[in-house]
């Protein structure tokens, strides 16, 4: 066994031992990983369930990167689908956590898939309302900004 | 800066490391990971966590997030989307209208009501066309190709109710389809003409611009220019003029009309020329305008306020076509039957022997073309420096029957 193994804790204390390729698709961890060799590093605000999240994305696009000499162009297919069944079976907050998640790893790809995930979600919504409801926002608007809101919304016929 | 932390957490567990065993090793994937000590949120903790998500987003993701919407929705009415991403809350309107969605001038879209207030695209025309309805007198104004194209996906972009005054004939603009009172929100203004049909005022629903050193700065991208509109009550202002030419002869020949656009200046089509372009539609809950306003309420405030030297422009000239035996405009295709209301405006070089040192490229540029395709069908296609509500109002004015000026 060549493969060196890091360990990565989550908020709850709970610890995933890594290969340390997986891990360091994260730049974050790439760095502490220099910085602190041998050393269990904690994500004080990560859940196990989004770190592991995040480590299932991690390991799947390890080895395809590894793997895909040959068949380059439909492994990228591949991995695409992958990548959009993974963020399609998480619920909603989950995905905002896997979003904060993978902005606070420095993981540009998880970033990137999970953004369009929530920016799949809004367009989805049929109206503001939805959207409000959808990721639980609060409505901050005055009551002067609320007219002017409403002029804009009956504009579109 | 939670990188921090985790170094300086790291730096300090220099004696902790043999703690190392009491941790669990999950075993990964599987879905009853959670230790037994961990705290169970109760419920409340929860919604405040999500909650918060949104609070402790970084504004770059939600900038990211609002990009990809935006840009993946240029057509109506998919673009209704990045509308109700302003309307969510005040953080996302901030970022939605400054920062995501760009003036017609540079993104050649109509997003906002604001943006028929601004100026269209300097390089491609925005494409409209206008269907009337006789028996009502109301012409609409839709965004598209033609009806055959766009079909139900077309948007409408303002109306207008023809009133028949005492004194001539009145247009009442409205954002709406069907609500044309003055004292509603989406009136936006009114074209008057005169006794003869002659001539027309286009009033718009605001106070005009105010000019000032810092508002035609070049350097300043769009989205920094102010726009102060006067606060305290809203009032029409004459924003254009359009003259026909009286025809008193009879003798036969197009129509000729000149239009003084006063709201917009002359250096507006110059070389490295600006217009003004109104970042929000009324000034209502915007403080922001308010703020501005105090730095440019420096006079000239006032109703009838016009800029020193307006944009004129004028009809280009029809050339007679001996063998069809009538009047010919090259419209590119997009006006498909003869009819004295069909015209093509360009930038009037010289008035009253003024030199407005014009580029000649600009000179050429068709700003603004209208033409029949069909029954009650006609298309409006706008550019730079003249915004859809006052291309609107200019080709409303042809409608108006001139028994004088043929």
């Amino acid at each position: 066994m060549s493969k060196k193994m890091i360990v990565l804790k989550s908020s709850e204390g709970v610890s995933f031992v890594v290969e340390e390729a997986v891990a360091r698709q994260s730049k974050i961890i790439s760095f502490l990983v220099e910085e602190f060799p041998d050393r269990e590093l904690p994500l004080t605000n990560m859940t196990s369930e989004i770190l592991r999240k995040t480590i299932e994305y991690c390991k799947k696009h390890v080895v395809e990167d590894d793997g895909g000499g040959d068949s380059s162009s439909s492994s990228s297919g591949d991995l695409k689908e992958w990548d959009v069944k993974f963020v399609a079976e998480i619920d909603q907050p989950r995905l905002m956590d896997l979003l904060m998640a993978a902005n606070y790893l420095d993981i540009p790809s998880l970033l990137d898939v999970t953004c369009q995930k929530v920016a799949d979600t809004i367009a989805a919504c049929n109206d503001e309302k939805e959207i409000r409801a959808t990721f639980n926002i609060e409505n901050d608007f005055t009551e002067e900004e609320v007219e002017a809101i409403r002029m804009e919304n009956q504009y579109p016929i | 800066m939670p990188f921090k932390k985790i170094v300086r957490e790291l730096r300090g567990r220099n004696k902790a490391i043999g703690r190392r065993g009491r941790s669990h090793i999950a075993p990964e994937g599987s879905s009853s990971a959670s230790p037994s000590q961990s705290p169970s949120p109760s419920t409340t903790d929860e919604e405040c966590l999500e909650q918060s998500i949104w609070v402790d987003l970084p504004p770059e993701l939600l900038l990211d997030i609002i990009h990809r919407i935006e840009s993946g929705q240029t057509l109506w009415p998919g673009r209704r989307d990045v509308v109700a991403c302003a309307s969510v809350c005040r953080s996302w309107r901030e970022m939605t209208k400054d920062e995501v969605v760009k003036v017609p001038e540079l993104s050649g879209l109509l997003t906002f009501p604001v943006s028929l207030k601004q100026p269209g695209p300097r390089d491609a025309p925005i494409q409209c066309f206008i269907k009337r309805e006789r028996a009502t007198g109301i012409y609409r104004l839709y965004l598209g190709l033609s009806p055959a194209l766009s079909g139900d996906k077309s948007k409408l972009l303002l109306s207008a109710k023809k009133v028949r005054r005492a004194t001539g004939m009145e247009f009442v603009v409205s954002l709406s389809g069907n609500d044309f009172s003055r004292s509603s929100t989406s009136y936006i203004g009114k074209l008057r003409s005169n006794f003869l049909g002659t001539k027309f005022t286009v009033y718009e629903n605001q106070p005009p611009p105010v000019y000032s050193e810092r508002s035609t700065n070049r350097k300043l991208p769009p989205s920094m220019r102010v726009s102060p509109w006067v606060s305290s009550s809203t009032h029409s202002y004459n924003m254009a003029s359009i003259l026909y030419e009286l025809n008193v002869l009879r003798t036969r020949g197009p129509r000729r009309m000149q239009c003084i656009m006063n709201s917009i200046p002359v250096s507006s089509i110059q070389e490295g020329g600006q217009v003004h372009s109104p970042t929000e539609f009324t000034d209502q809950g915007n403080k922001k305008n308010k703020k501005s306003m105090m730095d440019f309420c420096t006079g000239n405030m006032g109703g009838e306020s016009v800029v020193k030297e307006p944009l004129v422009l004028k009809n280009k000239s029809p050339r007679w076509h001996e063998q069809l035996q009538c009047w010919c405009l090259n419209f590119k295709g997009r006006v498909t039957v003869a009819s004295v209301k069909n015209f093509q405006l360009i930038a009037a070089a010289a008035e009253a022997g003024k030199n407005m040192n014009i580029p000649e490229e600009e000179q050429e540029r068709v700003i603004l073309q209208f033409g029949k395709i069909g029954k009650d069908i006609f298309t409006m296609d706008y550019r730079y420096p003249i915004s859809a509500f006052q291309a609107f109002a200019i080709c409303l004015s042809s409608f108006d029957t001139k028994p004088v000026c043929e």
